[in-house]
């Protein structure tokens, strides 16, 4: 009986592989995206036996993110860190730099009399309103809910810049300019971003495609502790304030930590549903609702 | 057999090529616009395409020495990340310690040795062979030597630890001079708190703290999540101090005269008159006593001069304490009791807030809290931390009995031939000028450093160094780990340019002059191996650090109470406004300012844009800037009794409205594309006064703000 069984998944899932197979070459031979939502479903109804974790989408990953800022010091370290992970440009020092800044992760002024800062990535919006003004398509939500963003597809309208209120998106006014030298350290596993896009945090998804690779190759599930410290800005942090995960796992860190009584979100008000958590003490009362 | 293994790489570089293809197109990349063609990589014949390498080594931004792992990809380094097994970090990793690439690869590193050709100063320089500048550099101190000059010559090696610094003083011996001086002569150094601790403890090392067990903190001033020598190892602290226990949540307290960043992320913010800790300390001492609150068993069996304290003590009541330092009194008494009952508690000092010239009381005062509340090597306490035992080299002979010029006074003496390691004094003392005067009209200077700083413009020979990710040494760490531990730096790529590893060069030139028997190793690579004969070098180099397996702690036989009380009170010279310099978060004193994204992110921390952070701020309070008529940003000159420099202002909450605030690191002369002629160096137009250890004190003038 349970040979049967397993036999049974196992051709469910080789099912379903072959259906995800399917849609990536759908999207890779340009096939309009309707058609990978239409196997993305078909592949959903599947999952329905309940073998899989259940997370808000039905999916096994929901990507989110919680900073404690009860433990975070402000010292900058996971700016730095993001910067250099994803060859993020410096910005300049003249007057016609004003506003030009490019920080996935940067430190917001928060608090009663804006007296202290606090990291702020991309929230990746489970509602977010960046997606929906997008003309062409090239801001969604991904199923593992991630808010991403196609350089190649954008074409620099800044609808998504604007709508964000929280201004995590950022547009590409120049080229890059590196002296010759720094190029030698930029990140192989980001491409450098054209004049003229929106870029954005991506919970550096290369990293999380490299682990799954890896655990694919090991024939394995990932582990919530492979996942804690992933981003760039979560490995660094000196007090362990950043805390990375998945949502959709009721076990991970991230999900026992966002049922902390301390945690809320920033924006409440807004409906965006954010996946950065933040946990708080008595700075919450201040921060929840500002930005 | 070759040729089947080329077919199966080519296989697979095409499978790869395709994976990656496919990966980029599905994760939404962008490939043209990556940069065409990349730069040549030093010995990228030993690399093969697509290598990737985790290659563990010891950071070297800042004298703490966190332990880290770097990326290197096909040659190139390309992230550093934290390493979990050293003592100092376990894993994680500061601002710094990150853009530490930034440094590696500075456009304007110095690529080879160079020779001065115009005047001093001036930045005009004639390649040479490396051969040809260490004869000349041996030759001169030969000449110098053979006069029975040697003690006109100053070495100055600006590293706290290690054995490139003792093979530095080694050198000194062997020429004969007196003069060596190394990082604890900088004017903002925790050298009040080493000589604290010899008073105290008669041993010469900083404090340890078992800060993971702590549950109370009280910071006189440290900037301890910004700048300061324990910053990481708080930062790690801050966890176990407010989640250890579930119901008890432990707390920092930051005393400081204005609301730094470390005040706006402790739990509570004392504002202090600048200078007054040793005041502040003692009131908590006087409660402590009179209350009955203070450890009687370690204060009668460890200690002695406790009566002489006690009596002290008692005369600065909490009603005195609050007229001098302007804490109210009931304050006084709430932390006294706060930190008796939620022991282990410290009180932590730094070498921010020993910046007056009483910096030696407020240390002391602040170990004697540290003694009465039983916090000296115990759990979560204060810890003496046993020395390394490394094996010694062979032992040369002093050649002189002579005492050294103080630093201080360096700048009037007749010394003038330099050595410069790790010293940037022209930019980075109190009234630099002193210091440019003095190399220009110096005989024979000579600059070790890989940047092009202000001091080395006035280099007659700059030997460059490699940086810290090309060389080999040891690396110990300055920060305050309770017990013995150290590590291996080691390159992690090939150096990038015609530099040497100064350890290798010093070897090289004490040979040229004669000094074989006392310089006897082939390179500094035998030289450190000779010193770790006790240790299993390969396994430190595997695990990247090495530590106590039992994490000792050194024994004392006796805490001294300080014997030079009452307090002192600190001096300032001029009227008006208490001028306040604070190390950058970012960037320390300015040794960063070659690093654009440290620089952005210290504007980015004031809540400014990027741009801005080129540009030197005047922190006022609102009452101040009411008073003046002054608006955000206006452009106005900070004058002292001997000079000015122009400022934008920046209005913020939390300054006193006696006070303004400076942040040191801008300024630059030279040092590089993003350094040089940004903002402006606030020690310019500090007086330079001696504070009682003899170092130059950094907060000792008061200023004027005028509309410029």
């Amino acid at each position: 009986m349970e040979e049967e069984k397993k036999r049974e998944t196992k051709n469910k899932k080789e099912k379903r592989n072959f259906l995800k197979l399917f849609a990536i070459a759908g999207i890779f031979a340009g096939v309009p995206s309707f058609v990978s939502k239409f196997f993305a479903l078909v592949s959903k109804n599947d999952n329905e036996n309940g073998e899989e974790p259940e997370g808000k989408s039905g999916e096994k990953y929901r990507w989110g993110m919680v900073i404690d800022l009860d433990l975070c010091t402000g010292c900058g370290a996971c700016v730095i860190a993001c910067k250099i992970e994803n060859n993020i440009p410096p910005t300049g020092y003249t007057e016609r730099d004003r506003g030009t800044e490019i920080e996935w992760m940067s430190l917001i002024p928060a608090g009663e009399d804006k007296d202290y800062m606090i990291p702020i990535p991309c929230l990746h919006c489970d509602n977010p309103p960046c997606t929906k003004v997008c003309p062409v398509g090239a801001t969604y939500i991904n199923d593992e809910g991630l808010v991403v963003q196609i350089w190649d597809r954008c074409i620099g309208c800044r609808y998504c810049q604007v709508s964000c209120p929280y201004e995590r998106k950022f547009f590409t006014w120049k080229k890059p300019e590196w002296p010759e030298t720094y190029l030698q350290w930029l990140n192989p596993d980001v491409p450098t971003r054209p004049k003229g896009v929106v870029e954005k945090c991506t919970f550096c998804s290369h990293r999380i495609r490299k682990l799954k690779e890896r655990a694919r190759d090991e024939d394995r599930e990932i582990e919530d502790k492979e996942l804690v410290r992933l981003p760039a800005c979560a490995e660094v942090c000196p007090t362990g304030a950043i805390t990375f995960g998945n949502l959709a796992d009721p076990e991970s860190t991230v999900s026992q930590l966002a049922k902390s009584p301390r945690a809320f979100r920033l924006g409440e008000h807004l409906g965006t549903e954010p996946k950065v958590i933040y946990l708080a003490k008595e700075k919450r009362k201040f921060i929840s609702k500002e930005v | 057999m070759k040729e089947v293994d080329i077919k199966k790489r080519e296989f697979f570089k095409a499978v790869g090529g395709i994976s990656v293809l496919s990966l980029l197109t599905s994760c939404e990349a962008d490939v043209y616009s990556l940069p065409e063609k990349k730069p040549p990589v030093p010995g990228a014949e030993k690399w093969y395409e697509g290598e990737e390498k985790y290659i563990k080594s010891v950071c070297g931004q800042c004298p703490v020495n966190c332990g880290i792992i770097v990326r290197v990809v096909e040659g190139r380094a390309v992230k550093i990340m934290g390493n979990p097994a050293a003592s100092p970090n376990r894993g994680v990793l500061g601002p710094k310690g990150n853009s530490g690439i930034m440094t590696l690869y500075d456009p304007d590193r110095i690529k080879h040795p160079l020779k001065r050709v115009g005047k001093r100063g001036e930045g005009k320089w004639e390649k040479i062979s490396w051969d040809e500048a260490i004869k000349i550099v041996a030759q001169k101190l030969k000449e110098k030597v053979e006069k029975g000059e040697s003690r006109k010559i100053a070495i100055l090696c600006g590293r706290p630890k290690g054995f490139t610094r003792e093979l530095f003083e080694r050198f000194a011996d062997v020429l004969g001079t007196p003069n060596f001086y190394d990082f604890f002569e900088k004017s903002y150094s925790p050298r009040p708190i080493l000589e604290a601790m010899r008073e105290a403890f008669g041993v010469w090392d900083l404090p340890g703290f078992d800060s993971q067990k702590t549950q109370y903190i009280l910071s006189l001033g440290s900037a301890m999540f910004e700048s300061t020598c324990h910053g990481i190892r708080f930062a790690r602290a801050v966890y176990e101090i407010r989640y250890r226990y579930p119901a008890r949540r432990g707390k920092i307290v930051q005393v400081d005269p204005f609301l730094s960043a470390t005040g706006s992320q402790a739990d509570e913010w004392i504002p202090i008159k600048p200078g007054k800790y040793d005041v502040f300390a003692l009131g908590i001492a006087n409660v402590l006593i009179s209350e009955n609150m203070y450890d009687r068993d370690f204060v009668e069996k460890k200690t002695e001069g406790f009566e002489r304290f006690g009596e002290i003590a008692r005369e600065y009541t909490p009603e005195r304490v609050e007229k001098e330092t302007g804490v109210p009194a009931h304050d006084i008494v709430r932390i006294a009791r706060e930190m008796w009952n939620s022991r282990p508690s410290i009180s932590l000092v730094d070498e921010r807030s020993t910046s007056t010239t009483n910096g030696l009381h407020i240390a002391c005062l602040s170990l004697c809290l540290n003694a009465l509340l039983g916090s000296i090597n115990s759990p979560g306490g204060l810890v003496l931390r046993p020395p390394i035992k490394f094996s010694n080299w062979k032992d040369v002979k002093r050649k002189t009995k002579e005492r050294k010029i103080p630093f201080a006074d360096l700048p009037d003496s007749d010394v003038d031939t330099f050595l410069f390691y790790y010293m940037n004094p022209v930019y980075s003392e109190p009234a630099g000028e002193r210091w440019a005067k003095l190399l220009e009209k110096a005989d024979f200077v000579v600059s070790f450093s890989p940047f092009e700083d202000e001091t080395s413009l006035f280099a007659d020979i700059i030997l460059p160094d490699h940086t810290y990710l090309e060389r080999f040494e040891d690396a110990q760490s300055f920060s305050s780990i309770p017990f013995a531990g150290f590590g291996i730096r080691k390159p992690v790529v090939y150096p990038l340019y015609d530099t040497k590893n100064t350890g290798d060069t010093i070897i090289l030139i004490a040979k040229e002059m004669g000094f074989e028997d006392e310089f006897y190793w082939e390179d500094f690579e035998e030289a450190v191996k000779e010193r770790l004969k006790n240790f299993d070098i390969d396994e430190v180099e595997e695990k990247g650090w090495w530590e106590d397996p039992e994490k000792k702690w050194a024994d004392f036989d006796k805490f001294r109470f300080c014997s030079h009380l009452p307090p002192h009170e600190p001096e300032w010279k001029g009227d008006g406004l208490y001028l306040l310099p604070y190390k950058s978060t970012t960037y320390g004193e300015g040794s960063g300012a070659n690093i654009p994204y440290l620089m952005e992110l210290s504007a980015r921390i004031k809540m400014l844009p990027a741009y801005m952070s080129y540009e030197t701020f005047v922190e006022i309070s609102p009452e101040l800037a009411e008073k003046l008529k002054l608006s955000n940003f206006e452009r106005v000159y900070v004058v002292s009794d001997t000079g000015k420099i122009k400022a934008k202002v920046l209005i913020k909450e939390g300054v006193p409205p006696d006070v303004v605030l400076v942040e040191l690191g801008r300024g630059h002369k030279a040092f590089g594309r993003f350094a040089k002629g940004r903002g402006a160096n606030p020690r310019e137009i500090i007086v330079p006064l001696k504070s009682i250890v003899g170092n130059l004190a950094l907060w000792t003038t008061r200023v004027k703000i005028e509309k410029a």
